[in-house]
Formats: C-alpha cells, structure tokens, sequence
C-alpha cells in the first residue's frame, strides 16, 4: 500500500501517470477482494471455532456462576469482590462493572508482576450495560492449572431481567441495542494474546486507588489475597496527557500489540505483526522513553507533533476495513482519538 | 454463413443461462438445419464458481443478519437420454468465512441441496432468418443439506450467504430443510452478433425442517419466481459480452427475516454482467453478480464458469 501511495501524483498530473494511478488502484481493490475472500486473511481476522466441549465447563445460567447470592436483587456472594481498571477498554460506550471471585485459601501469584497467575475456580465477570438496558455478562473461568485453562462465556439477559443465558455463539444488537455480545472463540483475540490471560485486574491496572469496597493493589496483600506481599504501586510515567495516552494505548492495544504474546496452537482471531509494542510493563516505568510503547511506536506508526500523519491515530479514527480496534468495537472513541492526537501533537 | 455464425453461442447460451439455475448442466439442442454441429455431445460437465462479499438478512434474534465473504461452488453433469432431452444433477457447496458478532471470522462449509433435473429443448429458425432456443426444464431439489445446531446456525448462516451472494436468485440449493421443484422457461433469440432473451424461473419449497426456528418465522411452502433478460453481443464467433438484469420477488418465504424492515423487501434487482468464451467443446464465462439494492445489497461477487462437452 505504502508503493501505491508514493504513486499518488502531486501537483498537476501527468496522464499517463494518472492511467498507471487508477490501474494500480484497481489492481489493489481486486487483489484486496481476492485476498479477503479466498481466506488469506486467516492470519488476521479468523478465529477457531467454538469449542462447545470447554462452553460445557461452565454454567447456562448466569445465576448458576456463583456472582449472586441472591439474583432477584441483585445481592453479590460474599466472596466476590468488585475492581476498576484504572484505564479502561473502550466498549463502544457501554457502561460496565467488574467482579472477581477467588476460591477460598488461594493466592494470586505475582511473582512475575507482568502475568499474574491465578488458582483454578478463580472467576471473573464483567457486566455490560448500553443505552440504559442490561445487556450481558461475560466470564472468565479458571478451570484448570495451566495458563490455557480459562473457559469464556457471554451470558445474555433476558427481556425481563430475570437471568442471564450462556450466549457461545454471541449475539448481534442484542437486546434491541447496538451492542454485539461476543462469541466465545472471539474472546482469544484479546485475551490470548498476554500469558496471565486476564487483562484488566494487573499491577499496573489495579494502582490507582480504588473506590470504597473495591479491590485496588494497595489493599490486595493486606487482605492476603497474593503469594507474595506486594508493597508498592506502578504508576505510568509523563504528564497527565503521556499517562493516559499510554494507559489507553495500553488497555486498548496491548493486549494484541505486544511483544510477548505467548505461543498459541490455534488462530485467536487477530495475529498482528509485533513490531509494534504497547504493553506497559512493570519494570519500564522509569520515563515515558523507557516504555516499549515510545520505543516502537516513533517513528514509524505516529509521528511527533503530526497527529494528521500518523498510522495509530488514522486507525482508530474509522472503523470498516483497516480499523482499529479489529474486533469488538463498531463506534468510533471520539475522547480517545482526541487523546492520542493531542499527545502526539503535543510531543 | 451468417446463421452459421450465431449457433455456436446459441447453443452455449442454453448452458449458460440454465446451468446457474437450479438444472443440472445441459448440452446443446439437435442442431438447427444447416447448423454447424455436426457431432451432437452426450454429456457434458461444469464446474462454478463465484467468489465475493455477502449480507442477508437473517432468521433468529441473535442473528438479525449475517456476513462474510462466500466461495460458491457448483458441479454439474448432464447426459443427453432423447434427441432433445437431458437428464442431469448439480452439487452446490459453500465455502464461507462468517463475521461473528465482535467482527473476527469463523469458517464454515456447508453442501447445498443436489438437484436432480430434466429438460426439453427444441431450437430452428423463423421465417426472417432469425434463430431461436427455447429451453423448459423441471428440477427437483432433494433436502440433504443440514441447519446446524440452533444456538449457532452455523450451516444456516452459510448457506445463507450462499443464497446473499447469487443475488437471491436461486433458493432451492440454499435454503435449508427444504424439498423443491423448479419450473423454468427461456428462449434466447439470435440475429447477427446479438443473442437476447427472457427467461422465467419459478422454484417451490416444501418445508421439511425447521431448525428449532420460532414456528412464527417459518412457513411450510416457499414461492420466489425469478424473471431474467440478457443481451449478448459476439463481435467474434467465439468472443461475447453482455449483461444479464434478472428481477426475483419473495411471494412466500418459508423463513421470514426477524426483523420487520427486512421482512418487507420482497423484490431483489440484480445485474450480471459477463464476458463469454465459446469453443466448440468448452465455454468460460467471466462474470460479476451485484444486487442492486434489496434485502441482499452490499454483497457483490465474480466468478468463473467452465463447461465441456464431449
């Protein structure tokens, strides 16, 4: 693509130039279809199919998934517990709460602070909620000891929102909202991409402080929920501006854009080049220099000062072919794109 | 010399035009008096393809619509059983990569339905020397193809595509659960380089399955009769292009779309533009099929037909 940008004429144009123009665009549209339709985009865009055998290891129903003690009103178990990320993944402007449950006498295990790892019947849940209606719940299931053993599920509420319904296939503007839920394979294309597999409760995403009730870092090794005592915060280097473009980049990127994706059997969806690298890390937190996101994304994909010329903020700032996100987001995060150009023109 | 020049495509016409309906593959008629061909075929054979982008409405509310990006295919063999009859069956196949709800893919085949097909066909000249094909044909669409389980619909989502990508154009190969028998007409009409004609094609579906689908959406007879007209110019004996604009109206659906706005569009508008190759034992056809506008637009496909006779 690179190649037929520089074709592009400037100034007056020849019209032998403009005819070797319009064949290349041609040319490009037609290779872009073949590629597409013929499956060369596995690399990308194609997932495994659903595993029903794994969709079997957790409950149908989402009052069966131990986050209610009672559902009628609402009433949390006790041993579950709600967190907030300190930078959130954009969800098309949904609304959305965060539970996780620890089985009785486990630990998380930080010893690598960047992949925690977590005991089996460790579970997680985040409920989504989109113009005012409760959509779904997904969760996350630690069946089993490795760091593949998670089982995905969206449940999706019903009319009168009386329970939520496993959902493996996923459901298309689901409750009469714009909401997509999920199908279950579709959750490897972020979540796969990063060892611990769990995306938002991390050091980094867990240091700020939390509201009344919520899980933070600072109060998990007081509450003996880690191995090891964990004594200290991360906190995400540069002004305010650096810090949430980073953390943003972070949240919403990294998880596919790192260079430390583990090794996966099969496709998760999104296979993308790594030379890009957008996962904060706790050790490379000392300036914003240090981090792999300045170290990869200049100058290539984002140019100081040029917001207008840079790939990153071109990608995220449409949606169709080509976009950013690739999956999971059919709106454009208007503040996020207004962020990331002001950091870059800012630099 | 001039009748001579149009035979050729006139025969070929027949195959071109009936074998991407739901017929098995047909060979050329008895040839006109004075025609060229000399050495009649017995059988012949056809691989289809096509290739593109597809949408359709769908079926059930987790799934309000479905899209991907479909390779169509499609063998044919006939047997010539009487002077003017043919005897034939087509296998369709699907082979698609299905946008699931997030925007990643999942591949999916899935069989369509065979047919099983006779056909009639009788061809001359009128009295102002122009040369005439006129082909009726009876098919019989057997229910082998599968649903897939309700939660996924998976082999219903791929076939659906399937139906998306030709345009809504033939529902006996690619609607599920269904038996069929396909009435269909057509009479091509040559006069020097130009080959025109109307055809009439009139499918019935019978429902047999029904996928767990809420019984309001599903019907047990489906009717979606398809008119076509093409016009082909041969600048060379062996050499032709054209277009072929085809109009295709859901009277009765055996499955109606869940959402309303897409169960009011019944008409489906469609062009076919086409570059033909005729030989006197193969033919290639190169062609793009566009909806225009209708329940199926967006989708968008080209593809290849190759045919011998032997």
């Amino acid at each position: 693509m690179r190649l037929f940008a520089r074709l592009r004429p400037r100034g007056r144009p020849n019209p032998c130039v403009r005819l070797v123009v319009s064949a290349c665009g041609s040319l490009r549209f037609a290779l872009l279809v073949a590629l597409l339709a013929t499956g060369c985009n596995e690399r990308y865009w194609v997932c495994a199919a659903v595993d029903e055998a794994a969709s079997g290891l957790v409950p149908r129903r989402l009052s069966e998934t131990g986050l209610y003690e009672d559902r009628a009103t609402d009433r949390m178990a006790g041993n579950v517990r709600s967190y907030r990320p300190q930078f959130p993944l954009w969800s098309d402007g949904a609304e959305k709460k965060r539970w996780v449950s620890l089985p009785d006498g486990s630990h998380i295990d930080t010893d690598d602070m960047d992949n925690w790892r977590f005991a089996a019947g460790t579970k997680f849940w985040k409920e989504f909620t989109r113009d005012g209606v409760r959509v779904e719940t997904r969760l996350m299931a630690k069946v089993g000891a490795g760091d593949e053993d998670w089982v995905f599920m969206s449940y999706l509420w019903n009319a009168d929102g009386t329970d939520a319904v496993a959902a493996p296939y996923g459901a298309i503007d689901a409750r009469g909202t714009a909401h997509d839920v999920p199908a279950a394979n579709e959750c490897a294309s972020c979540h796969r991409g990063r060892t611990s597999r769990v995306l938002g409760f991390s050091a980094i995403q867990l240091s700020e402080l939390s509201q009344v009730g919520e899980i933070a870092l600072a109060n998990l090794s007081d509450e003996g929920l880690t191995k090891s005592r964990v004594d200290r915060t991360f906190v995400v280097p540069g002004d305010d501006t650096e810090r949430a473009a980073l953390g943003y980049l972070h949240a919403n990127c990294g998880d596919c854009h790192n260079q430390s994706r583990p090794s996966a059997a099969g496709p998760r969806c999104f296979e993308p080049r790594n030379e890009l690298d957008l996962w904060l890390r706790t050790g490379a937190l000392a300036s914003v220099e240090d981090t792999p996101t300045y170290q990869t994304v200049f100058d290539r994909f984002a140019e100081r000062g040029h917001p207008d010329q840079s790939g990153i903020v071109r990608r995220i700032s449409q949606r169709g072919f080509g976009s950013m996100p690739c999956v999971g987001s059919e709106r454009i995060d208007e503040e996020g794109v207004a962020l990331l150009r002001r950091w870059i023109a800012e630099l | 010399m001039q009748r001579r020049s149009f035979v050729l495509p006139l025969v070929w016409s027949l195959f071109a035009t009936l074998s991407r309906a739901e017929s098995p593959a047909i060979d050329e008629p008895a040839a006109p008096e004075g025609g060229p061909l000399a050495a009649p075929s017995e059988t012949r054979a056809e691989l289809s393809s096509l290739l593109g982008f597809a949408s359709s409405p769908f079926f059930v509310p987790e799934f309000p619509e479905v899209s991907g990006q479909v390779l169509l295919l499609r063998t044919a063999v006939a047997r010539r059983i009487a002077p003017s009859v043919w005897l034939g069956l087509t296998m369709p196949l699907a082979l698609t990569s299905i946008r699931q709800p997030a925007g990643s893919y999942v591949d999916e085949a899935a069989w369509g339905n065979p047919a099983l097909a006779i056909q009639h066909d009788w061809s001359g000249f009128t009295e102002a020397g122009v040369g005439f094909l006129s082909v009726a044909r009876a098919s019989l669409g057997l229910p082998l193809t599968e649903h897939g389980p309700r939660a996924s619909q998976m082999a219903n989502r791929a076939l659906a595509l399937a139906d998306a990508l030709q345009a809504l154009r033939e529902p006996s190969p690619y609607t599920p659960g269904v038996a069929s028998l396909t009435l269909a007409y057509r009479v091509d009409l040559a006069s020097g380089p130009w080959l025109f004609g109307p055809g009439l094609s009139v499918p019935l579906l019978v429902r047999l399955g029904e996928a767990e689908l809420p019984s309001t959406q599903t019907r047990a007879i489906g009717l979606r009769p398809r008119a076509d007209l093409r016009a082909l110019y041969y600048p060379k004996r062996w050499f032709g292009v054209g277009a072929e604009g085809s109009l295709t109206f859901d009277v009765v659906r055996v499955t109606e779309p869940i959402r309303p706005d897409d169960a009011r569009q019944r008409v489906q508008p469609s062009l076919r533009p086409e570059i033909v190759f005729d030989g006197r034992r193969f033919r290639v056809v190169l062609s793009c099929l566009v909806p225009i506008g209708g329940p199926v637009r967006g989708s968008a496909g080209c593809g290849a037909d190759a045919a011998l006779r032997f």
